[in-house]
């Protein structure tokens, strides 16, 4: 019953807010790799840059689009076995991720206030794949389809608000790969900062 | 137009966020380290073997006095500026894992064979090539001989040591690396690779 209560409350508050069309955001990214992603790049990235523009359904839901940029990078010597061997050497390993995808939300509470929301992109991931090693580089771009959780908060300052949140990126295996029999996903977690601006 | 100044300072506001996230950006990508700078940074050192082989069981090896060359020109026996550090360097790595050197072929448990081969390769430059190698040779002009903003011909070098008996190859050691003009450069090069060779080959000279 209590459990309503809140629930009935946070909806009548957020209606009573309603007033806002749109928002956007613009957000510096440091991002952790994850999952198999780790055995390609371990090392963080702090390259990053993302937009979103969301238009409100509701006082609590929107829909919207969200892309970005993010590059991760590593050097390594450490050697690595292949099959009936090893091989040593400087590694220079990049990851790039250009996500353009769609995007929805759902909201707590009016805009003037610290307003926590969760929401789920879905869309496409441009990755960009290289390893260089002596004089040899092998390099794969690719199209896949992926997704990504959000939960974060707008946070008003003055006028603007900043925006606080984090992603789960899965970027789904391609269908086929020149350099893995098996190809993986791309996964990382990204961590944004930035202003959000409602209108 | 009225929307427009009614908001200026909110205008005023996300411009000067985004050209401090963009700031932000453009200083992390100062900081950011742009693949190989040196050389040997473009050395590799590969090592293959047969995994049915126990290199326990053998004691002696013979290996030639000559390294063969090859390249586009042809193969050649002639003797090398590095042959002899070359060869050094591989005997004394065989006798710290307890393999002795014999003269005689023919009273040898295994047979060390080395070969150079060199040939050109096109080395793509991608951005951090290109921006390498454009501010390395910009003093010759961007269009000159130097820089062509795409790729560069380089000559590499691969030594490779092959690790025989009588029934088969047993064992591969291949160092990659660009060639240089520099005698001392390369001789410390090759020690290093010669000896990371013996290093990541852990199963030389034990009993699996």
């Amino acid at each position: 019953m209590k459990l309503l209560s809140t629930f009935l409350l946070v909806v009548v508050l957020s209606f009573a807010a309603f007033g806002q069309e749109y928002m956007t955001t613009l957000t510096y990214n440091i991002s952790a790799p994850a999952g198999e992603t780790t055995q390609f790049i371990e090392a963080p990235s702090y390259l990053g840059l993302s937009f979103d523009g969301r238009k409100f359904l509701t006082s609590f839901l929107s829909v919207g689009f969200y892309t970005g940029w993010q590059v991760f990078y590593e050097q390594a010597s450490d050697a690595f076995p292949v099959e009936q061997g090893t091989i040593s050497g400087n590694q220079y390993r990049y990851l790039n991720s250009f996500p353009i995808m769609l995007n929805t939300h759902l909201y707590i509470g009016p805009d003037q206030c610290l307003r926590p929301f969760v929401g789920i992109n879905a869309g496409a991931y441009f990755t960009w794949k290289r390893l260089n090693i002596g004089v040899l580089q092998a390099e794969e771009k690719k199209w896949v389809l992926g997704f990504a959780p959000e939960a974060g908060m707008t946070v008003p300052v003055g006028d603007i608000h900043i925006n606080l949140s984090a992603k789960y990126n899965y970027a789904l295996p391609p269908g086929e790969s020149d350099y893995y029999e098996e190809p993986e996903p791309i996964q990382y977690v990204s961590f944004h900062i930035g202003f959000a601006y409602y209108r | 137009m009225l929307l427009f100044k009614k908001n200026l300072h909110l205008w005023v506001r996300a411009s000067l966020l985004s050209i401090l996230i963009l700031a932000s950006m453009f200083l992390l990508q100062a900081c950011f380290p742009f693949g190989p700078e040196d050389i040997e940074d473009f050395d590799i050192v590969g090592t293959f073997y047969d995994e049915n082989v126990n290199f326990g069981n053998f004691k002696t090896y013979a290996m030639p006095d000559t390294v063969v060359k090859v390249s586009n020109s042809g193969v050649s026996n002639e003797s090398g500026q590095y042959d002899a550090l070359i060869l050094s360097q591989i005997e004394a790595n065989m006798a710290a894992i307890g393999y002795t050197r014999v003269n005689n072929p023919n009273q040898a448990d295994m047979l060390m064979t080395v070969t150079i081969a060199s040939e050109g390769y096109n080395l793509n430059t991608s951005y951090e090539y290109g921006d390498y190698y454009g501010n390395r040779y910009d003093d010759y002009g961007t269009g000159g001989y130097y820089y062509t903003g795409s790729e560069y011909q380089v000559e590499t070098g691969t030594v490779l040591m092959s690790l025989a008996n009588q029934e088969s190859e047993m064992w591969l050691g291949l160092l990659n690396g660009i060639t240089e003009q520099s005698f001392t450069n390369t001789s410390r090069r090759l020690i290093e690779l010669i000896n990371q060779a013996f290093v990541q080959s852990p199963y030389l000279g034990t009993s699996q």
